[in-house]
């Protein structure tokens, strides 16, 4: 089997899975006071500040470990709420786990406003400028879009919020862009952001938000005070020390040759949502009146993995990211392919001429 | 005082000489569905007692859906002394309507029943200041039972059963269910009548999702202890589909499809000795269920096709499947057999001569062969 959907989840790593099984067999609680459970505490303090090296974090910033990026996501969406007579902006490609969170404080009566997407799925800049007003007090911007791969550009994005009003705070998910992409926290200007282990070949259950100033910031757990009083709960060391090995270890891959291979190969019509402004490893294609997932087993069978774009019936709530920016009937037929660090050139042409052959077969079989 | 559980039986009564295996088969079933709860099921004269358990609402919810049981009762068990019952009684607390009943089956009991009911009567309206008497149409009825075991039992709650007839021995039915709102209700219809049921599901992956089977297979689980099902055969009808879609007049292709299911129960039926088979249908609901649509399925069927909702208004079904608890997965939004390659417009009054033409059009036999060849059995008790 060929793996094709590394948005979705990685395998992880050799490396990052000997550093899991290592600190599994240091047991202590980081909390604890005797000199053992002091080890696993440096361990911990250590892998932070890697974590916030690597990243090239400002002095005086910091970063918890969550339990998963959902729970980062919530819990900056639930810090930085907190008046009902301000205005908070998301951005309509986020994340399940920004934008229902944001939808919840919508429906508790908070002022959240939705910005619009472009056609590749990228949050449409000139609209979100325009929404600026004195009442926003909170922006989440996705830095790399998990359906379709469109980049939006934190750096500039944030810098102008910031110019407009240094007093908005500014989030950004950027669960799909770590280890895609050099991301520099610095250079973002970011208050905010998150990141997940297995997406990067780390393990699962591991996740951390990074914070710039913690004085802007409420916890979502509370209990024994750990994570410097912003996130409660025993840590995850073995798991940590996953995620940072998985950090360390992750190369960044030019898939511009892979995602060029497969598209060779599609001569069936098709609308490709994933543009030149998206990274090169994901790919949200759609073909006019199928089902995705009859697709996606269609290569199954074949070999192959991929992901669906999109819920794959009509009455089933859609894909509310592609909903907003492909047509009704290309929706259903949406697949999503993304690429990880094993995948060959070869693999990619073969993929595509497997799914045009698969959309051809499709085609003939269910004609009207 | 013990607090037990009635349970009473109407249409049993009226079985004349197989009266007794009737009985003994509604025991067996109360004892099934009982299975697992910490209880003792005793049999005394025309009724069922349930008594040493912990929550009888548990209880009455399994008893309300096993078929032949009229109705159940928490009663509380005294003897059959006129201090015991009245000591009972005086701790009723009602309001509205009421009549006391007694029915004195023990005529060792000194006091005759209008007499002791009138008694009783008094008792409770002096201690319930918002209660009144009405014998015509009263909101309670307290029964008062007193029986020639030396026992009386009191009750003024009742939670009516389906009654109907208890689910046979034997798995004689084959029941067609899809992911849809009326198949199981079919199913449970017929289980009413004492037909004890297999199911057998179409799917067509991958043009259907794996989340449509999983459903089907939910909607199987939840009803198998009520139409008494252990096994669901699952077949592929993807490629018979194909073949219909692509050489086959479209407007036939339900009319097709449904024939083809028909044969493949027919083969079911043949093989593991079902004797009917049961359908969700409703005259006139779609069009593959209009009398011509209906002929032409069944003219192919080997064995009776019973249609319990041939009557059926869909609101009917719809109220039904909400009380047996298959609406809510019935509804879940994932595809199942027929919306997949459903043509545009279907054919109404199809032809049996015409089906018979569209079917010789491709390989039928072998494509059926491979059908039944490939049929997945599960088993619903795992």
């Amino acid at each position: 089997m060929l793996y094709f959907d590394n948005a979705s989840t990685t395998k992880i790593s050799e490396a990052a899975l000997n550093s899991y099984v290592e600190a599994s067999e240091l047991f202590y609680n980081p909390s604890a006071l005797y000199a053992e459970a002091g080890k696993t505490k440096q361990l911990l303090e250590n892998a932070r500040s890697q974590i916030l090296k690597r990243l090239k974090a400002p002095a005086k910033s910091n970063f918890i470990f969550t339990g998963s990026a959902t729970e980062a996501n919530n819990a900056v969406i639930n810090a930085c709420v907190a008046r009902k007579d301000k205005t908070y902006l998301i951005s309509a490609g986020e994340h399940s786990s920004v934008y229902a969170a944001a939808k919840q404080k919508k429906d508790e009566g908070y002022n959240v406003k939705f910005v619009p997407l472009l056609k590749n799925g990228g949050v449409d800049k000139q609209k979100l400028f325009q929404m600026l007003d004195d009442s926003v007090a909170f922006v989440s911007i996705i830095h790399v879009s998990n359906e379709t791969g469109a980049i939006n550009d934190i750096a500039d994005i944030c810098a102008q919020i910031k110019q407009f009003n240094p007093n908005i705070l500014f989030h950004s998910d950027g669960v799909q862009a770590v280890g895609k992409m050099d991301v520099n926290l610095s250079k973002l200007g970011v208050d905010f952001y998150t990141i997940s282990a297995h997406k990067i070949y780390g393990p699962k259950g591991v996740a951390g938000l990074y914070i710039k100033n913690t004085n802007r910031f409420k916890p979502l757990l509370f209990g024994g005070g750990q994570e410097f009083n912003l996130r409660s709960g025993t840590e995850n060391l073995p798991g940590i020390c996953g995620f940072v090995t998985a950090l360390k270890n992750v190369e960044i891959h030019d898939f511009s040759k892979h995602k060029q291979a497969l598209l060779n190969e599609i001569n069936e019509p098709h609308i490709l949502v994933s543009d030149a402004n998206c990274e090169d490893n994901i790919i949200s294609i759609c073909f006019e009146g199928m089902r995705g997932e009859t697709i996606l087993h269609m290569l199954e069978e074949q070999g192959f993995l991929i992901g669906t774009g999109s819920a794959c019936n009509s009455h089933a709530a859609g894909n509310r990211v592609l909903e907003q920016i492909v047509p009704k009937n290309y929706l259903s037929g949406a697949v999503r392919i993304s690429f990880g660090a094993e995948i060959s050139l070869d693999d990619c042409t073969n993929l595509g001429k497997t799914l045009d052959g698969a959309v051809k077969t499709y085609k003939l079989k269910t004609k009207r | 005082m013990n607090e037990v559980i009635l349970i009473r039986f109407n249409e049993i009564h009226l079985k004349g000489g197989n009266k007794h295996y009737f009985l003994k088969l509604l025991i067996n079933n109360i004892r099934h569905a009982l299975s697992g709860i910490d209880c003792k099921i005793e049999n005394i004269q025309n009724r069922v007692l349930v008594r040493g358990y912990d929550d009888a609402d548990e209880i009455v919810e399994k008893l309300k859906f096993v078929f032949g049981v009229h109705s159940i009762s928490k009663a509380a068990e005294v003897n059959n002394s006129e201090e015991e019952i009245v000591n009972f009684v005086k701790n009723i607390t009602i309001s509205g309507s009421f009549k006391c009943q007694v029915n004195r089956a023990d005529k060792a009991f000194p006091i005759k029943s209008n007499e002791f009911a009138a008694k009783l009567g008094e008792i409770v309206l002096n201690n319930n200041s918002k209660s009144y008497v009405d014998v015509r149409q009263p909101n309670t009825v307290i029964n008062v039972d007193i029986r020639e075991t030396g026992k009386t039992y009191i009750f003024y709650h009742t939670t009516y059963a389906y009654s109907g007839l208890p689910l046979g021995e034997h798995r004689d039915g084959l029941l067609l269910l899809s992911g849809g709102i009326d198949s199981p209700v079919a199913g449970f219809c017929m289980a009413k009548r004492g037909l004890r049921q297999d199911i057998l599901h179409f799917d067509s992956f991958p043009y259907t999702s794996t989340q449509a089977k999983q459903k089907v297979v939910d909607i199987a689980k939840s009803i198998k202890d009520k139409i008494g099902a252990k096994y669901m055969y699952v077949c592929s009808m993807t490629k018979m589909q194909e073949e219909f879609h692509v050489n086959c007049k479209t407007e036939f292709a339900i009319n097709l499809l449904r024939r083809a299911m028909i044969r493949v129960a027919n083969a079911v039926c043949k093989q593991y000795g079902y004797k009917t088979i049961i359908t969700g249908e409703s005259l006139g609901q779609v069009a593959s269920q209009t009398i011509e649509s209906l002929t032409s399925t069944n003219s192919v069927a080997e064995y009776p096709v019973l249609r319990p909702l041939i009557s059926f208004n869909k609101d009917e079904i719809i109220s039904l499947a909400k009380e047996i608890g298959t609406y809510d997965i019935s509804i879940l939004p994932y595809e199942d057999c027929c919306t997949v390659f459903l043509p545009r417009n279907p054919i109404i009054k199809p032809k049996v001569e015409d089906a018979v033409r569209e079917e010789a059009k491709i390989n039928y036999a072998e494509l059926l062969q491979a059908v039944i060849n490939n049929i997945e059995i599960i088993n619903l008790d795992e």
